[in-house]
């Protein structure tokens, strides 16, 4: 476990996750790549007809190098050895770590002027997550609850927002703040299932089935005296564990087939795009993969050549099956960081931590497909067309899913702003 | 309100005794008065003893009763046994451990614990309530807490573990001693709410603005420090305005100043840039003027907050909701009512168990939480008074649109007057920064003429040769040029004190107009925060009004369509009126029986009064019963034509029944939030952990298992000693002391069953907390229900264990019992604190007729699916 550790941190929290091996993906044959569509299930496609939107976040944990993915200066002082290449997007050049991912490009849009002025990791991640300044004694809730909030139709329903890491723990995080922790996510990955999400061998189906008519005859002789929203949810919070325990098999991998797990490959960040692809499909409304680690204090360049050979080809196949299946226009996709990585090299040939001028991936659901916005410098040191916070990203995320990023969330008599009223959606990239 | 108001007085007067008169009638009449006041009809039916059980032990000792506690009172044929009870409970161990849980989560909101252990911290809650501390002197030992050891470092918890962080502190403080969130304020006067002013965040900031976490050493105890200077000045990010405040309460009158130090003399221990480990300490600790303001001035925010907290605590929501949302457009459902809970708090000295014992006495908090009978008649009582409540309600709505405006004008006039005062103040502030610099050099000047003066006397003063000493000369010469600077450095320093004089008057002008124009606006936010809940009032029972006939008005819509409605209405109503007539009947029965009993204490000779009390309490009792019946009649008609409404509902008929049962559940809100019927509300982690252990009889187990653990380590300390002694005796040892046999009283023996029970106990609770709590650092009561929760209670295997039989335990109990119907009532009464109806017993027999093999599955099944039930979630 020891030598799986990031050892090339730079002390923080974020270097505690375990970095998982470097599988050599990079080695494996472009050749899977054909004929993919004879995978596509046409059963998932028919179901997904309906236009429930759902998102899609992969977060680059530790922060991703803009030049070493979506914004390369080759042949500066800052650009590093990786050439660019061209994409599926005339005129669109990305690095050529990214060679699977660059013939999908058309699918997806980038934005290359972002400036958040900052360098925490845990700053970082907040203002990506919440769109918002950390301001002191306030916590604000993250994108997927947000989504899964807005989206919430009622019902007795899989949960809304789950996260994918490796040490997922099949538990729920409090990540929704004020919006309760309904929309929390569940965390998954780590091999765990769901906390209690299988009925104990000594207690028998007709059991299980018996003691829930008992309480659902308790239950409607109450509600004949008083029912209210929260004695609804109560009952609904059963009818949804119930559903769960039912479903089981939507969180079970192995029910995937053995093809479409050897083409997403075997380590944990294909492992996660393939139960991502089988989340979205079963209608959870927002799904987190994260993959870890990009924080490249020393050998920026290696390590980037390992870490996105691992995340090119499950990406691309991921963004391929959701085109083949229909889901990609309702499904929103990010890929996102805290923040950069400095376009000044270090001794180590390292980057470091860098928020003022790097570049989110984003398509699917609402945006164009093969924008580019806003544009750095010559070098990468600074923006100079078209800045934007991380507040403004938020209000797009927003928008590109068919929310009003102005409206107001009403929480217990009082309003909360569901986005940054200080900053705007990106007009220029959505559909 | 006046009218009615009077009406209600009318009709009391006649049955309260003349003295009365003199002096107020106990609080909880008080209380129940305001909460009439603001009923439109006829409120909920008083609770059974069955449902008051369940009900005051949640709310006192934070768990349902056990099923012996159940009995007891049930059987209990004293007529005063349930004030009896509420002051029992006051006064138990589980009282102390229930408040010290509540206010450890209204306080700390489950935020982790980072430099106090939450243990210690809820010792000192338990031993402040355990003394009866009073509110007031228990917040003012937790605001003048510092971390340090000998100022009660558990207390200090509050600040510690909000990481010192200024801010958060300010926050916090607002949020949870006054009733105000006002980070919005932090940035610009609040844009919603009209008095959330930025100036009244900065006057809390400027107690906590010089606070910092300090913990040079890792290693050792993080402690408060507090900076001399700094903390409060603020600038609008709307309207530019800027100005320092002043430490101030909250709607406070007073400013608490700093004392004026010489520069540099601010600190009785100076920063040591050479010892980071020494902690600076201000001769002047704005920190700690908090908890002496709070000594020293009333204030209503303060009282208003924690009245409002401790209320909803009983009557399961608050006056004013959320509770740390105090404003004048989120005025109390019950202005004045506030106003009383707040000033009689006071008035009892913040004793919070003399305070909940007055609340527990209400008819308010002992109301059914079921909707009144005989609602359309209702309706046609209210329809008169339409058009007067129509007229109030548009009087008090101009007079407070009118208040509104004058606050607008007041605040502009404010913001006008700063900014006008903000040049004057400037330039005066850099005329007395020159004065000061001109004294200095003046000073400087002093003291350099004097030296020199002085070193000619020295030599001029010693020797002869001195008078003729080659440098007095030039010496003399540095004199005379020392004096020129000397008389110049007066002269700039007399234009400078000219010029400061010179920008005071205007400056001292603006300011003048500025307190004028505070003033203004303190007096336009007080008409203002009359006015607007007033309206508000008016507004609810309006709409109260309304929301009842509109009802009525369905149901008779949904009648005049089929038979059989029509004939249903006619069985409910008369249902309904049976239910009111045993209902007056009974509380009639049972006031006459507690005068009885009352009369019978004082004269306990007098045979007569005890026969009367015995046979009034017998018919009470009686009463009670026929009351009773006649409401399970009532429930059982209801609930069949709910169960006809649904069944219309599915075959396509439903949609005027379904807009009856959408009005029915408005007005069910509507009543709720008027108090007019009793609390409903979710059970919060702890009551629920606690209520599992004890409906299972898991509790009573983790007891069995302490005493074995004591009966144990008895055993041992006895092995060891013995051991000692053959040692002691073999080495033939001197010292007889030694040999005292450890001698362990049932004190002890009490004392440690208890902790190891509650350390059982508190493990179990941590679970529910993470599964059922609120996100640390919010506020704890909004409810909700997660798929996690329910697969917890469904598969784990904590809550599985305690349902498997075992001895004395709730399952265990159940399987030894032969006739169904017993083991309904004695489920129905471990689990529901109530009797089973025919129904569920029938529903019972046949769920064990049909598992008639696996027994001891089917009372887990049963057992299980009661745990799991709404009713049982709930507090009601």
């Amino acid at each position: 476990m020891k030598s799986n550790q990031c050892h090339y941190a730079c002390g923080s929290d974020e270097h505690l996750i375990a970095r998982r091996p470097f599988l050599g993906s990079l080695i494996a044959g472009g050749a899977a790549l054909s004929g993919l569509s004879s995978f596509a299930n046409p059963a998932v496609s028919a179901q997904l007809a309906s236009q429930q939107k759902r998102m899609l976040v992969i977060r680059m944990h530790g922060g991703l190098s803009q030049l070493e993915s979506w914004d390369p200066k080759p042949g500066t002082d800052t650009g590093g050895p990786y050439r660019a290449i061209p994409t599926s997007v005339p005129g669109m050049h990305i690095s050529e770590l990214l060679p699977y991912t660059a013939k999908k490009m058309h699918h997806l849009s980038l934005v290359r002027s972002i400036n958040t002025k900052n360098g925490d990791h845990s700053k970082g991640t907040y203002m990506m997550l919440t769109g918002r300044h950390p301001m002191p004694g306030t916590d604000y809730p993250e994108i997927g609850a947000v989504v899964a909030k807005s989206m919430d139709e009622g019902g007795p329903s899989l949960p809304g927002h789950v996260k994918i890491s490796a040490n997922g723990t099949g538990a729920r995080s409090a990540d929704a703040a004020y919006l309760g922790p309904k929309y929390a996510s569940m965390s998954l990955g780590g091999d765990k299932p769901l906390t209690n999400s299988t009925r104990p061998s000594d207690l028998s189906e007709d059991s299980a089935k018996a003691r829930d008519e008992i309480r659902s005859l308790v239950n409607n002789r109450f509600g004949s005296k008083r029912r209210t929203a929260e004695t609804d949810a109560y009952v609904q919070s059963f009818e949804q564990a119930e559903e769960l325990v039912k479903r089981a098999e939507v969180f079970d991998l192995s029910q995937e087939s053995k093809q479409d797990r050897e083409r997403y490959g075997s380590h944990d960040f294909g492992r996660h795009c393939l139960l991502a692809r089988r989340l979205l499909e079963n209608d959870i409304t927002c799904v987190q993969v994260s993959h870890s680690n990009y924080d490249t204090h020393n050998e920026n360049f290696n390590f980037h050549h390992e870490q996105l050979g691992e995340f090119d080809r499950p990406f691309s196949i991921l963004i391929d099956d959701l085109h083949q299946r229909g889901m990609l226009e309702s499904t929103l996709v990010v890929v996102l960081s805290e923040f950069g990585r400095t376009p000044k090299i270090n001794a180590r040939y390292g980057r470091d931590h860098w928020g003022n001028a790097w570049s989110v991936c984003l398509g699917g659901c609402g945006i164009q497909p093969g924008a580019i916005y806003g544009k750095t410098n010559a070098n990468g040191t600074e923006v100079t067309d078209d800045e934007v916070d991380a507040g403004h990203l938020f209000h797009t995320y927003l928008k590109a899913l068919g929310l009003r990023s102005t409206s107001n969330f009403e929480i217990g008599g009082r309003k909360f702003p569901i986005a940054d009223p200080a900053f705007e959606p990106i007009k220029d990239i959505l559909t | 309100m006046t009218l009615l108001s009077l009406l209600f007085l009318s009709g009391v007067t006649t049955s309260v005794s003349a003295s009365e008169s003199v002096s107020p009638p106990p609080l909880h009449q008080r209380i129940d008065q305001l909460i009439a006041e603001g009923n439109v009809a006829a409120v909920a039916p008083r609770i059974g003893d069955a449902e008051f059980v369940r009900r005051i032990y949640l709310d006192l000792t934070g768990s349902i009763p056990t099923v012996e506690q159940a009995r007891a009172f049930l059987a209990d044929v004293n007529p005063a046994k349930r004030s009896q009870l509420i002051d029992r409970l006051l006064a138990s161990r589980e009282n102390v451990a229930h408040l010290a849980s509540t206010f450890d989560v209204w306080l700390m909101e489950r935020r982790g614990e980072s430099h106090v252990k939450s243990s210690e911290w809820l010792g000192f809650l338990s031993e402040s309530f355990a003394a009866n501390k009073s509110y007031l002197e228990l917040v003012r030992e937790i605001l003048a807490a510092d971390g340090t050891p000998e100022n009660n470092r558990a207390a200090a918890r509050f600040y510690l573990d909000r990481l010192g962080d200024p801010n958060l502190i300010s926050r916090d403080v607002g949020r949870i001693f006054f009733g105000q969130d006002m980070q919005c304020a932090q940035c610009h006067d609040h844009p919603q709410i009209t008095d959330y002013l930025q100036r009244d965040y900065y006057g809390m900031f400027a107690f906590f603005g010089r606070t910092y976490l300090f913990q040079p050493d890792k290693k050792k105890p993080a402690v408060l420090g507090e900076k001399a200077l700094g903390g409060g000045d603020f600038k609008s990010v709307f309207t530019e305005v800027e100005g320092a405040e002043l430490p101030r309460l909250p709607h406070g009158r007073t400013s608490y100043a700093d004392p004026e130090f010489e520069p540099g003399e601010e600190y009785s221990v100076k920063p040591d840039p050479k010892n980071k480990n020494l902690l600076p300490i201000p001769k002047h600790s704005r920190r700690a003027q908090i908890a002496a303001a709070l000594g020293e001035e009333k204030n209503s925010a303060f009282n208003r907050n924690i009245a409002n907290r401790l209320w909803a605590q009983m009557m399961g929501k608050g006056l004013v909701v959320p509770f740390d949302f105090h404003h004048a457009s989120n005025p109390p459902s019950h202005p004045e009512l506030l106003q009383l809970l707040a000033d009689e708090f006071e008035s009892m000295n913040y004793d919070v168990r003399a305070f909940l014992r007055e609340l527990a006495l209400t008819e308010t908090y002992q109301r059914s939480f079921e909707m009144p009978a005989e609602l359309s008649r209702q309706a046609e009582k209210v329809r008169p008074t339409l058009a007067e409540l129509r007229a109030d309600e548009g009087r008090l709505a101009e007079i407070s649109r009118a208040a509104a405006g004058a606050l607008d004008e007041a605040k502009a006039a404010w913001n006008a007057a700063r900014i006008a005062a903000i040049p004057h103040e400037n330039a005066l502030a850099a005329a007395e920064q020159k004065r000061l610099a001109a004294q200095t050099a003046s000073s400087k000047a002093d003291e350099a003429l004097a030296e020199a003066k002085a070193e000619v006397d020295k030599i001029t003063a010693t020797t002869v040769e001195g008078k003729t000493n080659p440098k007095l000369p030039k010496l003399e010469a540095d004199i005379v040029a020392k004096q020129k600077a000397v008389d110049a450095a007066k002269t700039a320093l007399a234009t400078a004190a000219a010029e400061t004089e010179k920008w005071r008057q205007p400056a001292d002008a603006e300011r003048v107009k500025v307190t004028a124009a505070t003033e203004k606006l303190e007096a336009a936010l007080e008409s203002y925060q009359i006015a607007k809940p007033a309206w508000k009032l008016a507004q609810r029972k309006l709409d109260d009004a309304e929301a009842l006939i509109a009802y009525s008005g369905t149901l008779a819509e949904s009648k005049g369509s089929p038979d059989q409605a029509e004939q249903d209405a006619a069985k409910l109503a008369a249902l309904e009126e049976r239910v009111a007539a045993t209902g007056q009947i009974a509380e009639l029965l049972r006031k006459s029986a507690e005068s009885a009993q009352a009369a019978r204490a004082q004269f306990p000779d007098d045979v007569d009064l005890v026969n009367a009390a015995s046979v009034l309490g017998d018919r009470s009792r009686a009463a009670d019963v026929a009351h009773q019946t006649a409401s399970d009649a009532l429930s059982t008609k209801k609930a069949e034509m709910t169960a006809a409404i649904e069944k219309s509902a599915d075959t396509g008929k439903g949609e005027l029944s379904e807009r009856a049962t959408a009005s029915f559940d408005e007005l069910s809100e509507r009543w709720s939030d008027a108090f007019a019927t009793g609390a409903f509300t979710q059970l919060t982690p702890e009551q629920l952990c606690h209520s599992m252990l004890r409906a299972t009889g898991q509790w009573d187990k983790l007891a069995i298992a302490g005493e074995a653990a004591f009966d144990k380590k008895l055993a041992d300390q006895a092995a060891a000693a013995k051991k000692q002694q053959a040692a002691d005796s073999k080495k033939e040892s001197k010292s007889d002391d030694k040999k005292a046999e450890p001698v362990l009283t049932e004190a002890e023996r009490r004392k440690f069953v208890e902790d190891y029970v509650d350390t059982q106990v508190s493990a179990t609770t941590k679970r529910f907390v993470q599964l059922f709590g609120g996100q640390p650092g919010l506020p704890q009561n909004d409810f909700f229900a997660t798929a996690d929760q329910a697969l917890y209670l469904s598969n784990d295997g904590t809550v599985r264990s305690w349902l498997r039989p075992s001895g004395g335990n709730l399952t265990g109990r159940l399987l030894a019992i032969e006739d169904p119907a017993d083991l309904a009532r004695e489920l129905y009464l471990s689990v529901l604190t109530r009797a089973p109806d025919a129904t569920e017993t029938a529903a019972i027999r046949d769920f064990l007729a049909a598992h008639p093999e696996q027994k001891s599955v089917a009372v887990q099944d049963l057992s299980w699916a009661l745990l799991s039930s709404v009713e049982f979630r709930f507090k009601h």
